[in-house]
């Protein structure tokens, strides 16, 4: 098991290099730099600018850029911002609890929404709401989670219909309705998830076997057959993260919620290289630990694995 | 394709989306500020809707009823464009207007009829769904092919650089490289989601060419001496292609999604053009207006049905292909 860990964990070393440098290769993509931006309007002269340029290291040639920004991002430090000079890390200190707290509780809610769900469905498949709720699943996964949060706002935000939630911003309820918008998504794909495994788990013999042996259904379905349903729904935890991920920066934007995405989204408007540089290096760690601990979650849920690696 | 249609669910995704792409075909018909046909100072003109003729231009609907001898209007009497300043519509209070019998679907604050912006926003929605994602399995088959023909070295790099974009969260690479090309026409939109989203076929494409490459009919063809990119071509790829074409279905589907979250992000296509991604924007811009629910509403329905019809397209060719096997 050790050494699975191990050879994991250094696997990860090039995927976090190649994502730092696509981070980097995109910043220096864009056309001009923050100094053009700010300044052209003034007009310092070219010296001002290039004064600037030098002092911020913007000067020195792309690759020792690079290296020297990776330098410092193993010591946690990415810089200043360009445009408030604030430390990044200040800025994502204050940011990332936020977007934390709202796709962390989306991730809680709709995994554990689903899991219940989707038992439901798979073991009352044939009940008539069992296939309207079906049917209204398929519906839900086509709807834009933008549009839901657009008639949330519409209906509970606004003087017209319900006036309950603060239309920006977390306080006063307002993390309510981001949730929701966020709990949407992962609910639609987890529920289908879970009923697909779990429909699959119970025609199994195993199934049929503690059935005859009198083993009450209740206790087949979620002791046998559940657990063993789960693997691809964990999996599917950790590959959902990157799309929670992405979109929080629609649901930041939309709900006025200063978090990590509203926070790359603006740094990227305004060239702030080292804060979406910051961000993305983050994300990037982030998405990275969960599916780390997606794949060791994997050998405590099923020792097969734990033995076929350690083997 | 025939089994697709004896399926119920194909069948109806197929008709829903045929009726979408012919509204989308012949916007310019159904919505227009100009008529189908019509005769006006002794000059008959047809399908000015379409052709746009500089005589009448400046003209609408509304302006050449009462100067024209006779007239073939649009179903949609309005263009998608047309905002209050143009058609020139007198009424108590200012827009956004109610549904009524003039604006089938209501108008936005601007006065434009939402129903016309609808009828030429699908053009914009279905075809970067559909470019995307055909870009997205032209790039996907390319590097998944190579990537499980090669193994080795190569493969190992491909798998990374795969693992790199699916662990990146995608938006704020579309929202940088949008930015950066600063360009907001269609293009550029199409290229930079189809670039985004083909490790989902990629890694499908890898895994099927893997285990068809130990498969007797490809050792034949290797034994008879075929080069490795004729091998890729027409023996690995065709193979490989069912469940690919499930993926890219479901593909179009969630490509249509994300362009309504760039258009709402304000880099998807530009503004004055009609998109639904537009559109919604527009009603969020317009949530002070409250009880403009028609503003939200139809666009949503809209794409909500597209996707749907899209994604049950995708479990009809699902079910084909499995019972092809």
């Amino acid at each position: 098991m050790r050494r699975y860990v191990l050879r994991r964990l250094l696997l990860m070393i090039p995927t976090f290099l190649g994502i730092t440098l696509l981070t980097f290769v995109i910043a220096q993509l864009a056309p001009g730099d923050p100094f053009q931006l700010d300044l052209e309007v003034v007009g310092p002269g070219q010296a001002v600018i290039d004064l600037q340029r030098t002092s911020k290291g913007l000067d020195a040639p792309l690759p020792l850029q690079f290296g020297r920004w990776l330098s410092r991002v193993v010591r946690f430090d990415f810089g200043r911002s360009f445009i408030d000079q604030r430390p990044v890390t200040e800025k994502l200190g204050e940011a990332a609890p936020r977007t934390a707290l709202v796709a962390g509780l989306a991730l809680v809610l709709g995994f554990g929404l689903a899991v219940p769900l989707g038992v439901l469905l798979a073991t009352r498949a044939r009940r008539w709401w069992a296939r309207v709720l079906s049917v209204l699943l398929v519906a839900a996964w086509s709807v834009p989670t933008f549009w839901i949060a657009v008639i949330l706002l519409m209906l509970f935000a606004g003087p017209r219909y319900f006036d309950w939630f603060p239309v920006q911003g977390l306080a006063e309820g307002g993390f309510v309705l981001p949730v929701i918008c966020l709990t949407w998504p992962t609910l639609v794909v987890a529920t289908r998830q879970v009923r697909s495994a779990l429909e699959d788990a119970l025609a199994q013999d195993y199934v049929k076997a503690a059935r005859a042996r009198g083993i009450p259904e209740r206790r087949v379905v979620w002791r046998h057959a559940l657990r063993n349903s789960l693997l691809p729904v964990v999996t599917m935890l950790g590959l959902h993260l990157p799309h929670l991920v992405g979109g929080s920066v629609v649901i930041e934007r939309i709900f006025g919620i200063p978090g990590m995405g509203l926070l790359a989204f603006d740094a990227i408007g305004t060239r702030d290289y080292p804060t979406v540089m910051g961000v993305a290096t983050v994300m990037a760690l982030v998405t990275m630990l969960s599916m780390l601990l997606v794949d060791l979650a994997y050998g405590f849920i099923d020792p097969r694995i734990r033995l076929e690696r350690s083997a | 394709m025939k089994r697709l249609w004896r399926d119920r669910g194909g069948k109806w995704a197929l008709l829903a989306l045929l009726f979408m792409s012919l509204t989308a075909l012949f916007a310019d018909v159904l919505a227009s500020d100009l008529p189908l046909a019509v005769r006006v100072d002794g000059t008959t003109w047809w399908l000015p809707c379409v052709t746009k003729p500089a005589a009448l231009r400046g003209q609408s609907q509304l302006s050449l009823a009462s100067s024209a001898e006779w007239m073939w209007r649009t179903p949609i009497h309005f263009g998608p464009l047309q905002t209050l300043a143009v058609t020139g519509e007198d009424r108590p209070t200012p827009p956004p207007w109610a549904p009524d019998e003039t604006h089938w679907l209501g108008t936005d604050e601007l006065g434009r009829d939402v129903a016309a912006r609808l009828v030429h926003g699908a053009r914009v929605s279905l075809l970067v769904g559909l470019l995307t994602m055909i870009i997205a399995v032209g790039v996907g088959l390319l590097i998944g092919g190579i990537a499980g023909y090669a193994g080795g070295l190569t493969d190992v790099v491909l798998s990374r650089v795969l693992e790199v974009m699916q662990t990146f969260p995608l938006v704020f690479f579309l929202i940088a490289l949008l930015s950066v090309l600063r360009t907001q026409s269609l293009w550029p939109l199409v290229i930079a989601l189809g670039l985004t989203r083909w490790t989902e076929v990629a890694r499908l494409v890898r895994a099927e060419v893997l285990s068809l490459e130990s498969r007797e009919f490809v050792l034949a063809a290797r034994a008879l001496g075929a080069s490795p990119a004729r091998i890729i071509a027409r023996h690995l790829i065709p193979n490989a292609l069912g469940p690919v074409l499930v993926v890219a279905t479901f593909g179009v589907g969630s490509a249509i999604l994300l362009e309504t979250a760039l258009s709402f992000l304000g880099i998807g296509v530009a503004p004055p053009t009609a998109s639904w991604g537009e559109l919604l924007t527009e009603a969020h811009r317009t949530l002070h207006h409250p009880g403009a629910w028609w503003l939200a509403v139809f666009p949503g329905l809209a794409i909500a049905l597209t996707v749907l019809s899209v994604n049950a397209l995708g479990e009809a060719v699902r079910r084909s292909s499995n019972s092809a096997r």
